[in-house]
């Protein structure tokens, strides 16, 4: 092609042609397919120019700084509550199942000449029916969390993401043992939280929490399921704990932080 | 090391450093701070910075830009220096080094900053690139050193830099006052790190494995892409780390009485979760399981509250405790406070 011809092209590409040469330009472009490549070439390269007059001259100003906290440069994605609630409705209605079809153990009747009776915990029904106790945490601990990964929130920007919302399950000592009490008639009558704290060997083993208002077998086994997460509350009061370990970060080399709930049972030395 | 890789070092360093120390900044700081500001040199390479904090020679450098050695090289102002560590904080992962046949007037030490910068303002971040510019964020993140638990007060920066090396780069107020050391970064989405398993916690009960007293729960938090973001210690703990390394021990002292707590529950208060040997809590007749209410007249409701009144203690103060022990609902106690060990999670009890 010649010179005259692709600075034609390129005037035209430009929108710096007027309607006479913009005339000529089209007339070239429909007659040669070289010239429509070369002046489909220079449109890409000016709308490639225009992209790159979006970028700020200054990668350091205020504003470039203030557009980056602001976007975060990716999108949020929140936690969504389905995914806590999916399992422990899952869970939940898989006691039930269990509470339903498994044979319910029940008290025998107390003989009339008084003796003790010996019955079962419900721990060692529990153990029997295949719950690990080992399982079942800190007593002290009234929270287990299921950790997750997610995103930052910028500061400026929202309050941070809330923890993920722990799932609760009832607890108990660690230390109890299963054994076999012997009660007579009259603990029948107790509240059930008196009758939840029994005497196991020489040990006082603590009420359940749950035992106070479900004493029977089936209550017991289904608030031993986890229960559905508490609902997130207002976060921005309760940014998390730093802990700043000494391993490095494979991206810059600079030591990790690792954010963690404060709500979670975070201990601390002094 | 030996003198010729040592020199040898130096030449490399220089060539690589050549621009460091000619940078352009928009911030006119740059030209002041050149000469407080040693860079760290290792296998060629630049590994950290350090600040010059007195006219003998002291800088102040974080633990992971210093590499082991009898002597490091660095770059201050485009003259090589030898620096030879004197001491450690291990709490903090803050080191001192001293530079070797240090002459008066070589450098420009710093002064630590009386207090933070506001939340929104900017600091000048000197890193081993040279210096960037910080956006502070927040100056109340609640820290926590890995080993020791312990309350650290943390000042949030981020800086649009997520690839140079940001552990230990020093962040400087307007006036050429040092504000902050960077302890750690979120890691950027995308990276894993060694020693963190997403999705993963540990075994009920807060004691792991070896009997050490561990927070199980996690949220692994990563930082937005394009934007880096850096827990600094603050000036407070900076100044109570420079008092204690020059000193004539170079010993840096914290405020403890030897506990390991956690939240008692909705009620408030904290409870005792392991005791440290031959501490002040164990002398004062502390013992696991014990619930502290009160510490020095005031409630007690949360383990933070708790563990920020202890970092703000002076040492041979006495802290009065009230405490709640089996049934007996209040029982007054008397704390003196002592200094923190070295090594202080490995001395837990095993429970």
């Amino acid at each position: 092609m010649k010179r005259k011809d692709i600075d034609l092209l390129i005037k035209s590409a430009m929108g710096e042609a007027d309607s006479q040469e913009s005339s000529q330009a089209q007339a070239l472009v429909e007659s040669s397919p070289e010239a429509a490549r070369e002046a489909a070439m220079w449109a890409q390269m000016k709308a490639d120019f225009k992209i790159l007059a979006d970028v700020p001259e200054c990668q350091l100003s205020n504003e470039r700084m203030r557009a980056a906290v602001l976007s975060g440069s990716i999108k949020q994605r929140r936690a969504s509550a389905f995914r806590f609630w999916m399992p422990a409705a899952g869970l939940a209605t898989a006691a039930l199942f269990a509470v339903f079809l498994m044979p319910k153990n029940t008290v025998p009747p107390v003989s009339g000449s008084g003796d003790a009776v010996a019955i079962t915990t419900p721990e060692d029904r529990m153990r029997n029916e295949g719950f690990d106790a080992t399982t079942l945490i800190d007593p002290r601990s009234s929270e287990l969390s299921v950790p997750t990964i997610e995103e930052s929130t910028p500061e400026s920007v929202a309050p941070s993401e809330p923890a993920p919302a722990p799932v609760k399950r009832t607890t108990r000592p660690r230390q109890r043992t299963a054994q076999r009490v012997a009660v007579n008639d009259a603990a029948k009558q107790q509240t059930a939280a008196e009758a939840a704290e029994m005497i196991v060997g020489s040990v006082v083993v603590p009420a359940m929490n749950m035992a106070a208002t479900a004493p029977d077998t089936n209550a017991a086994r289904a608030m031993m399921s986890p229960a559905p997460p508490a609902p997130a509350s207002d976060s921005s009061s309760e940014e998390g704990v730093v802990i700043l370990s000494r391993e490095s970060s494979v991206g810059n080399g600079a030591p990790v932080a690792v954010e963690v709930g404060r709500r979670h049972d975070v201990v601390f030395g002094g | 090391m030996t003198l010729f890789s040592a020199v040898s070092s130096f030449l490399t360093l220089a060539g690589a450093q050549a621009g460091f120390y000619q940078q352009k900044s928009a911030d006119p700081l740059w030209n002041q701070l050149k000469r407080s500001v040693a860079v760290i040199q290792h296998v060629s390479q630049p590994s950290g910075v350090a600040v010059l904090i007195s006219d003998e020679g002291y800088f102040l450098a974080h633990s992971s830009s210093v590499p082991t050695g009898p002597l490091i090289p660095a770059m201050l102002d485009g003259r090589p220096v030898l620096l030879e560590q004197k001491a450690a904080d291990q709490e903090t992962s803050l080191v001192l080094l001293k530079a070797d046949q240090w002459v008066a007037d070589f450098g420009t030490p710093v002064a630590v900053a009386g207090k933070e910068v506001e939340e929104g303002g900017r600091v000048t971040t000197v890193t081993i690139n040279g210096p960037t510019i910080s956006e502070v964020v927040s100056n109340s993140r609640i820290g926590q050193t890995a080993d020791s638990l312990r309350y650290t007060p943390l000042s949030e920066l981020r800086q649009e830099d997520i690839q140079t090396k940001l552990g230990g780069a020093a962040a400087f107020n307007g006036k050429g006052e040092l504000v902050g050391i960077l302890g750690a970064t979120l890691p950027v989405r995308g990276n894993t790190f060694a020693g963190s398993r997403p999705g993963t916690y540990g075994g009920g009960g807060g004691v792991g494995a070896g009997g050490n007293v561990i927070n199980e729960d996690r949220t692994v938090r990563y930082g937005p892409q394009g934007l880096s973001v850096g827990y600094a210690l603050g000036p407070v703990l900076l100044e109570r780390v420079v008092d204690g390394f020059l000193s004539p021990t170079h010993k840096v002292q914290h405020p403890s009485i030897g506990v390991f707590f956690k939240s008692a529950g909705e009620g408030g208060g904290v409870s005792i979760e392991a005791i440290l040997p031959e501490s002040p809590a164990a002398g004062a007749g502390l013992k696991v399981g014990d619930t502290i209410i009160e510490a020095n007249g005031a409630k007690v409701f949360s383990p933070i509250e708790f563990a920020v009144l202890l970092f703000n203690q002076r040492i041979g103060a006495d802290m009065k405790l009230v405490i709640q022990r089996g049934n007996q609902a209040r029982i007054p106690v008397t704390v003196k406070v002592g200094v923190q060990s070295d090594n202080a999670q490995s001395q837990i009890f095993h429970r």
